[in-house]
């Protein structure tokens, strides 16, 4: 009895030991993990020396990457990013001091990560940051002086930037970042740029523009569930802009396939679904059947910070419209009280 | 849904029943069915548990044609609309609201049953109806617990037996139906077979709990009888057999317990401690290991405690408080304070029972330890804390039993109601009590109301971030409704408007808002000028229409609008809102009547006025009248359909035969006065409630009278017909002299004057149709001519009639500058009935009714020389009218518009006309008739007289002009710039000229003169400017 404790003691510090060893870290998504070395790193390809195979990893299916020795407050930062505790996040990122960690690729995610968790809680209003400041920063990590240009998180960088850009009112601006980001070479990150600029111009109202952007992510070849996420949320933005150009009917159609389709649990997507449900009947002056629209995602799909401020934002002006001051004010207080930072809170 | 009413049954049972077991009992037998909550449900319940009751029934109305919401729930759409209307009830403040709900729950829960009786919902419906049932019956109860007077608790209490029963009947259909079920399974069921085993335990739990309900809800039927009473004892002893038969069927189980319990208090009410005692042991005796027993057995030892004092075994009552000790955290439930308080109680009672000389220790530690259990309790707010505080004063030990100052929100809004029931009460009691009685009564509702509002002040100050918004408008609205109790009118608009604007959803919004309209109607009545209160009335009754359209509150905000704009003139406006008041609103017909009055009114005035002033056309007048007759019918079809004749529908019928009279519609008008159940002269004739009111039967009479006169021409082929209406029209004026002539002669002297001008204004409605107003004018011309000249009956008032009426059809007819034929005619016909009443009266001086009445003959008399163009007969007329007494002004300015009229064929007499006529013998320079310019110095500056100032202005200057274009060369440039000069001091001295009614007679006056002069005819316009540059 002893000996065998004694031997699964062992086995155990001895896998340790393995692990530690075992220097980088590329997480794939649904696949299993590459250990080993890093040996190149670009924008669209990582080289891992596996050893004694080198292999070169698309940066499509990288969900992320833990370094040799990499500072716990990084992987920290990365879990809770993960976790959409941004405001966490940057409490792990900023107990780092990037003048003490030698390895380039490890600074890079350092500053990665905290222009993401910027960006993130700008993008949902939820934090201290404003749109423009985390622009900002995520501007600079894509600056070619700060030497991050090899980063794997340049793609997502752009896309994130884009974002922010057109969430500041620029879609000009956001187009360029998004054309970056297409620059991608795995369908699920092309399909994400065309997605993503095509929020860009709904969010401008410039629907026209949107709609055939939106037709192509929803009518794209390909599977596999990173895609089929994307095309149900191309599906939304193309109801959205149809019923922005009058056609409700055909929206609402769309609408309601992907609420049917929609998983029980997928709280973000059905939180969209019925947001752009609302929308769509705001859009025909059906202020009722909106309210009830977005009344879904406020009582049900609350979970996303972003549908939930949208929800909330689309409340308040719907019980305006149908003379409720105080459901609009609770709406309103609850709006400002939860995602004061929020775009829709300061709309 | 079925939170809620697990919730209140869960009330239910604690205040009544006094333990959780039947709660948790309850709440599984109307817990959801598993699996059926799906997304739709779970988003209603949501929306519930928001109070958004509204927008739950919209979603439910519009989920039957949703693709998104499953075939399941949509078929229990009638099931969850009818729960909705059951959970917004109960969150209502508004007793009268919560009831309507709750039974309009109670029909849509039954028709939902009917439609879909394999429904898996419709099991639970006749509990849920029971429930409703009960809930009512319980209100019903606490409303006889408040009631002062005996008539209304008892009323009170019958309301609430019949809740009772029908809750029962509801419970014992879903007892019935589960038996049904039970006997719907095979007898063996085989052990595989797990599903059906499961129904079948489903069903004996449900069938269980279902007993257990009602033998509950009996008990509470009993409790709604006075105590000791027949009725009580019966239904309690019902309440009493029916747990003693659940425990002996279910002795093992808890249920069985409980229902010991139940049925020891039932014996316990009944007075029959022995029994109940019984009961209670069998508890008391129980293993305590169980929570659930445990709990049975506290309450069957404070049960027990209550049963030997009853026996006055107080020694025992102290032995079985330590049967059962409270474990950590239980020393201040209910049940172990009861135990606390009834050992004190016990204790104390038995030492009084024991001789102090003899016991003096014993004694001593029985009042010690009573005093110290009654002062825990006291300390305890709860059901015995004002009984221990009497105990303890009874042990010598005082309390301040005055209510601590509240230190939060709830404690300051928990004084605030209970002063706010004082004040109620107090103001009940006050209605009933007379003298010194109802001022006590008066000064304690005073009081009342002053400790609600400082403790409603209180808990605004306490209210903080998790106050709920609905406590702080439950206090802002009673805030509200006691402003307007003690008249500060504008507290109570404002508040009022606050809760409606900001809170419509609020229960009491409506009532508020209905509080802040009244409030400025009462300011509104009160202001001297009206402008800001009108505009605010309206505009809190312009809110609560939009707000609330289809809700009885609206229907008075309806009623303020078109009323206001009625008075505003605007009858478009109020003809809208009138359209916007739903059809089945009970104010519709009053207001159609009042609109369509006001449209005739309106009509009138319009075809009054000149062409040049701008009269409609003739199809627009036409519109005008059918829309004014259209309105008023509907109104009166809607007031008749009521049933009843009341008032409003007595005047309206009214109006309309005048208003089909004054528009030569005579047979339509004799319909409405003739109608064998409404018709105004059938209501005058049979002495009906509604056709008291003054001037009624006077107007009914007018109009009847006018209207068989003018009919008779269109029964000319007829002379039967026309023979029985001549004395229908002969048999209204008998009437009238009968009703009127006995003791107010001057008062039937003014009614035939006023008939008179009714006719004039009838004729003056037919315009240019010459052939109508001939033939009209011959049947009034034939009929007075009858009255007139028969030998008996007539009075000075009907002969007076017969020569106004002649007088006013000369009148009708009276369109040229000269006299026509007919109207000469007419107004000798009147002139002789005029002279023979004078003769009359001469020969017989007690004929007349006074002087002042013959004055009037006279004049009128004068007046038809003057129609007639023979002037110098009306000139000495005048003479002898006003040689008694100058100051006649109606005399003096006909006498002088006489002399005017005959400057047309004697210059002279336009001087006579300014400065007077026929001098006073002794008096050098005064005049029996005074002329303009006199009439015009006297009546100067009085603006009870402004009217006849300017007429005799006016005219004073149209008699210089007119004299002047009689003259040439510079006498007659001169008189023209006298009459300029003295237009031009009067606008000086008066530049309103008059207003509306004179200015612009001087206007056009003015014209005349400067193209006399040769100048431009700018009229007034060019004075003004100057009145400006000054």
């Amino acid at each position: 009895m002893k000996s065998l404790l004694t031997a699964a003691l062992l086995s155990a510090v001895m896998l340790a030991t393995s692990v530690a060893s075992a220097a980088d870290v590329v997480r794939r998504i649904g696949q299993s993990d590459f250990r080993g070395d890093i040996v190149s790193m670009s924008p669209l390809v990582v080289g891992i020396d596996t050893k004694p195979v080198r292999e070169d990893v698309s940066v499509g299916d990288i969900d992320y990457i833990s370094y040799d020795n990499e500072p716990a407050a990084l992987s920290n930062a990365r879990d809770k990013i993960d976790n959409g505790q941004y405001e966490a996040a940057l409490e792990q990122l900023g107990t780092l001091d990037i003048g003490t960690i030698s390895r380039a690729e490890i600074v890079q995610d350092i500053k990665f990560y905290y222009a993401k968790a910027q960006a993130k809680m700008a993008l949902s209003g939820s934090g201290d940051v404003d749109v423009r400041t985390a622009g900002m920063n995520m501007a600079k990590f894509l600056d070619p002086k700060e030497g991050n240009t090899g980063s794997y998180h340049v793609i997502e960088a752009n896309l994130l930037l884009g974002e922010l850009v057109a969430a500041g009112g620029s879609v000009d601006n956001a187009k360029r970042y998004f054309g970056e980001a297409a620059k991608a070479n795995w369908p699920a990150g092309k399909l994400e740029a065309i997605l993503g600029l095509a929020q860009a111009y709904q969010r401008a109202n410039q629907w026209e523009q949107a709609l055939p952007l939106y037709r192509q992510v929803a009518e794209a070849a390909g599977s596999g569930p990173q895609i089929e996420r994307l095309k149900l949320a191309a599906q939304l933005g193309l109801a959205a802009s149809l019923a922005g150009t009058g056609k409700l009917e055909e929206g609402l159609e769309i609408v309601k396939k992907v609420i049917l389709t929609a998983e029980k649990g997928d709280y973000a997507l059905h939180g969209r679904a019925y947001n752009t449900l609302g929308a769509a009947y705001q859009a025909a002056q059906q202020p009722k059947d909106a309210l009830l629209a977005y009344l879904h995602t406020d009582v049900l799909y609350f979970q996303d910070a972003e549908h939930h401020a949208e929800s909330l934002a689309n409340l308040a002006q719907l019980w305006a419209q149908v003379n409720n001051p105080q459901r609009q004010r609770d709406a309103e207080a609850r709006l400002q009280r939860m995602y004061p930072k929020s775009r829709w809170a300061n709309k | 849904m079925h939170q809620i009413i697990a919730g209140s049954l869960t009330r239910l049972a604690i205040q009544r029943i006094g333990g959780t077991s039947l709660a948790l009992l309850l709440a599984v037998l109307l817990a959801t069915p598993a699996g059926a909550v799906e997304e739709s449900a779970a988003f209603l319940d949501a929306l519930r548990e928001r109070q958004f009751f509204d927008y739950a029934e919209l979603y439910l109305e519009k989920a039957k044609d949703n693709d998104l919401v499953d075939d399941e729930f949509k078929q229990s759409i009638p099931y969850e609309l009818a729960a909705t209307k059951v959970a917004a009830a109960n969150a209502s403040t508004n007793q009268g609201e919560r009831e309507t709900k709750l039974l309009e729950a109670v029909t849509d829960f039954q028709a939902f049953k009917k439609a879909q009786p394999e429904h898996p919902r419709a099991n639970t419906v006749d509990l849920q109806i029971g429930n409703i049932y009960v809930m009512l019956g319980k209100t019903r109860v606490l409303q006889a617990e408040r009631a002062s007077d005996a008539a209304e608790k008892n009323q009170f209490r019958t309301e609430a037996q019949k809740f009772f029963a029908d809750g029962l009947t509801a419970i014992n259909q879903a007892n019935a139906d589960i038996t049904a079920g039970l006997k719907k399974l095979p007898e063996t069921i085989p052990p595989a077979n797990r599903k059906l085993i499961q129904r079948r335990e489903d069903l004996r739990r449900e069938y269980l709990q279902t007993e257990l309900l009602l033998a509950a809800v009996k008990r509470e039927r009993a409790l709604a009888f006075e105590e000791g009473s027949e009725e009580f004892t019966k239904a309690m002893t019902e309440a009493s057999d029916a747990y003693e038969k659940l425990f002996i069927d279910h002795r093992r189980r808890l249920a069985g317990l409980f229902a010991r319990l139940q049925q020891g208090r039932c014996l316990l009410d009944l007075k029959k401690p022995d029994d109940a005692m019984r009961c209670f042991y069998e508890l008391i005796d129980q293993d305590e290991t169980e929570e659930a027993v445990r709990n049975l057995k506290a309450q069957a030892v404070r049960y027990a405690m209550e049963a030997s004092i009853q026996l006055k075994e107080f020694n025992e009552a102290t032995l079985l408080a330590d049967q059962i000790q409270p474990r950590r955290g239980e020393g201040n439930t209910p049940d172990f304070i009861a135990i606390k308080f009834f050992k004190a109680k016990a204790s104390k009672l038995l030492a009084d029972s024991l001789d102090p000389a003899k016991n003096k220790a014993e004694v001593g530690k029985l009042t010690s330890q009573a005093k110290d259990l009654a002062t825990d309790v006291s300390r305890v707010q709860g059901e015995f804390r004002s009984e221990a505080i009497k105990l303890l004063g009874e042990l010598g030990k005082q309390v301040d039993d005055s209510p601590r100052e509240p230190t939060n929100f709830a404690e300051a809004l928990a004084r605030a109601t209970t002063a706010r029931s004082g004040w109620l009460a107090a103001k009940a009691d006050a209605a009933k009590k007379t003298g010194a009685e109802q001022t006590a009564a008066l000064e304690l509702a005073e009081k009342s109301r002053g400790d609600a509002f400082n403790f409603y002040r209180m808990a605004l100050t306490m209210a903080d971030d998790e106050t709920p918004q609905g406590s702080l408008n439950e206090v802002h609205y009673f805030m509200c409704y006691l402003y307007w109790d003690e008249q500060n009118y504008p507290n109570a608009a404002i508040l009022g408007n606050y809760l409606a604007r900001n809170f419509p959803e609020f229960s009491g919004s409506k009532s508020a808002a209905t509080i802040a309209m009244a409030s400025w109607l009462k300011m509104y009545s009160e202001a001297a000028d009206k402008t800001f209160e009108s505009e605010q009335v309206k505009e809190a009754a312009r809110f609560m229409v939009k707000q609330w359209p289809s809700e009885p509150e609206a229907q008075d905000a309806y009623v303020t609008l078109v009323n206001f704009a009625l008075v505003e003139g605007d009858s478009d406006t109020a003809l809208d809102y009138l359209q916007q008041l739903p059809e089945t609103s009970p104010k519709r017909g009053d207001l159609a009547i009042k609109l369509g009055q006001s449209l005739w009114s309106n009509y009138l005035k319009e075809i009054r006025k000149d062409e040049a002033a701008g009269r409609l056309s003739d199809e627009e007048l036409t519109a005008m009248e059918t829309r004014a007759r259209e309105v008023l019918e509907s109104g009166v079809t809607r007031a008749q359909s009521g049933g009843e004749v009341d008032r409003t529908v007595a005047n309206a019928v009214l109006a309309l035969a005048q208003l089909y009279a004054d528009s030569s519609q005579p047979a339509a008008a004799i319909r409405w006065l003739e109608d064998d159940k409404i018709g105004a002269l059938t209501l005058v004739n049979t002495d009906h409630a509604a056709a008291k009111h003054e001037p009624y039967a006077e107007e009914t009479f007018k109009v009847a009278l006018r209207s068989y006169v003018s009919v008779l021409p269109e029964l000319a082929g007829d002379s039967a017909q026309a023979e029985a209406t001549t004395k229908k029209a002969e048999a209204v004026m008998n009437q009238l002299d009968k009703t009127f002539g006995k003791g107010d002669a001057e008062r039937l002297t003014r009614i035939y004057i006023s008939m008179g001008k009714n006719l004039e204004d009838q004729m003056e409605l037919l315009g240019g149709d010459t052939a109508k107003k001939v033939a009209l004018g011959q049947a009034f011309q034939n009929f007075l001519s009858r009255i007139g000249e028969r030998a008996e009956g007539n009075t000075f008032q009907s002969l007076t009639w017969v020569a106004e009426t002649f007088y006013s059809l000369g009148q009708s007819f009276n369109t040229g500058d000269a006299p026509s034929g007919q109207a000469k005619s007419y107004f000798q016909k009147a002139a002789d009935n005029y002279e023979r009443i004078l003769t009359r009266a001469a020969a017989d001086s007690s004929w007349a009714p006074d002087d002042k009445s013959l004055m009037g003959i006279r004049m009128r008399l004068a007046n038809c020389y003057r129609e007639m163009g023979e002037l110098d007969k009306a000139t000495d007329s005048f003479v002898e009218i006003l040689k008694p007494k100058q100051g006649n002004l109606t005399a003096q300015l006909d006498a002088a518009m006489v002399l005017q009229e005959r400057g047309k064929t004697d210059p002279d007499f336009y001087r006579h006309a300014i400065g007077g006529f026929h001098d006073i013998p002794g008096k050098p320079g005064t005049h029996y008739i005074w002329g303009w310019s006199k009439i015009g110095k006297l009546t100067a500056g009085n603006a009870k007289f402004a009217k006849y100032f300017h007429q005799a202005a006016l005219n004073g200057i149209v008699c210089r002009y007119e004299l002047a274009l009689t003259l040439s060369g510079d006498s007659k440039r001169e008189l023209l710039d006298v009459a300029k000069r003295t237009l031009e001091n009067q606008h000086r001295r008066f530049p309103e000229m008059g207003g509306d009614e004179w200015k612009p007679k001087y206007d056009s006056l003015l014209k005349n003169i400067q193209r006399a002069l040769g100048e431009q005819p700018a009229g007034l316009k060019a004075l003004e400017g100057n009145v400006a540059a000054n």
